[in-house]
């Protein structure tokens, strides 16, 4: 009876969610949660780094988004909008742990990236694809860990949740050339550390 | 062209947002076998980025913030509603009271004694009325923990 009357809330629109929430009924917002929990999950988790931090920050979250539901104008999709409190709510926990969110020397490393792809590219017998191989994806999960924090999100929320660059530039708040430019840099980046570490692994 | 390999953004755009790339470009990674391999080990990385499993909790997060929040006001709008029922029916007694007696309590009011007596009795009453609400919500307040 439980489940079906979970599932019942399931169909309920954002607004009616919102709604039911605001004449009271705070159990409804565990629907919320669930609906949501991945783009949060997923966002906290590739900002930030300690576990028991990222615990308390997912619930400030979903606390803030309680206690600003009155506020939301479904300008957005919910999950967009808490998504936007997600972000917001990781990068003041970054400023105040002084966690620079992008690695400026990043950029410093093009000239190494040259080299790194023209051997690659000259490299006939090991095609490049090879990289990306399952036997492989302990390597690829740990380089993209080593990615800066805004990197990270901006390639979860583009590969992994698939979300459009609107959807992305409403929770960032960054203009969406400026997303596409860091994706294409996080793309590129990882990229050139997974063939970098190829060359390391094969020495 | 033919001779020079598409940008590392023009290799990407293909990949992931054709819609913007020039038609020359398209054209040449098309035939391009190096530029195709380049197209397609970004594709293989969107993928694994796709394929990679989600974060797990180790915890009810649901719980952890259900917990937090006031308890649902189905329990709270009910209390409110009951206090008024009480308020109502106190007052509607002594309307009743008052219409009732109304030759009596005039004739009470006219004498000074049972002014005075009248004067006790209804701060009684509003200090009984008061103990009654306070027992009331010191209950609802113990439901109220008590509820998981």
């Amino acid at each position: 009876m439980q489940l079906l009357d979970f599932m019942i809330r399931e169909e309920l629109t954002d607004k009616e969610l919102i709604n039911k929430i605001l004449e009271g009924d705070t159990r409804i917002f565990e629907i919320v949660i669930s609906k949501t929990q991945h783009l949060v999950l997923s966002i906290v988790y590739k900002m930030i780094k300690n576990p028991e931090d990222r615990k308390d920050i997912t619930q400030e979250v979903y606390l803030k988004a309680y206690n600003k539901l009155a506020s939301f104008k479904f300008n957005a999709k919910l999950s967009t909008w808490i998504g936007t409190i997600t972000y917001n709510t990781c990068l003041n926990y970054l400023a105040r742990k002084k966690i620079p969110i992008l690695n400026v020397t990043d950029e410093e490393e093009n000239e190494s990236w040259e080299l790194i792809e023209r051997q690659f590219l000259m490299d006939k017998s090991q095609p490049e694809i090879n990289l990306f191989k399952k036997e492989r994806s302990k390597i690829i999960s740990s380089e993209i860990d080593k990615l800066s924090p805004l990197y990270k999100t901006i390639l979860s929320l583009y590969h992994k949740q698939e979300l459009s660059y609107k959807e992305i530039t409403t929770i960032t708040g960054l203009p969406e050339g400026t997303v596409k430019s860091y994706l294409y840099r996080a793309r590129k980046q990882l990229r050139m550390n997974l063939l970098a570490s190829y060359k390391k692994e094969d020495l | 062209m033919k001779d020079i390999h598409a940008s590392d953004i023009d290799i990407q755009k293909f990949a992931f947002d054709q819609q913007e790339c020039q038609p020359e470009v398209i054209k040449h990674i098309l035939s391009c076998e190096e530029c195709n391999e380049r197209v397609q080990s970004y594709l293989a990385l969107s993928s694994f980025i796709k394929d990679q499993a989600e974060p797990t909790l180790d915890y009810n997060l649901s719980h952890l913030v259900l917990g937090q929040l006031p308890s649902t006001k189905e329990a709270e709008t009910s209390y409110p509603y009951l206090i008024n029922f009480i308020m109502l029916a106190i007052v509607s007694c002594l309307a009743l009271v008052l219409f009732l007696f109304r030759g009596t309590i005039g004739y009470l009011l006219s004498s000074t004694q049972a002014y005075q007596n009248y004067f006790i009795i209804s701060i009684i009453a509003f200090i009984s009325t008061a103990l009654v609400l306070d027992q009331f919500r010191a209950f609802y307040q113990k439901v109220n923990l008590l509820t998981p």
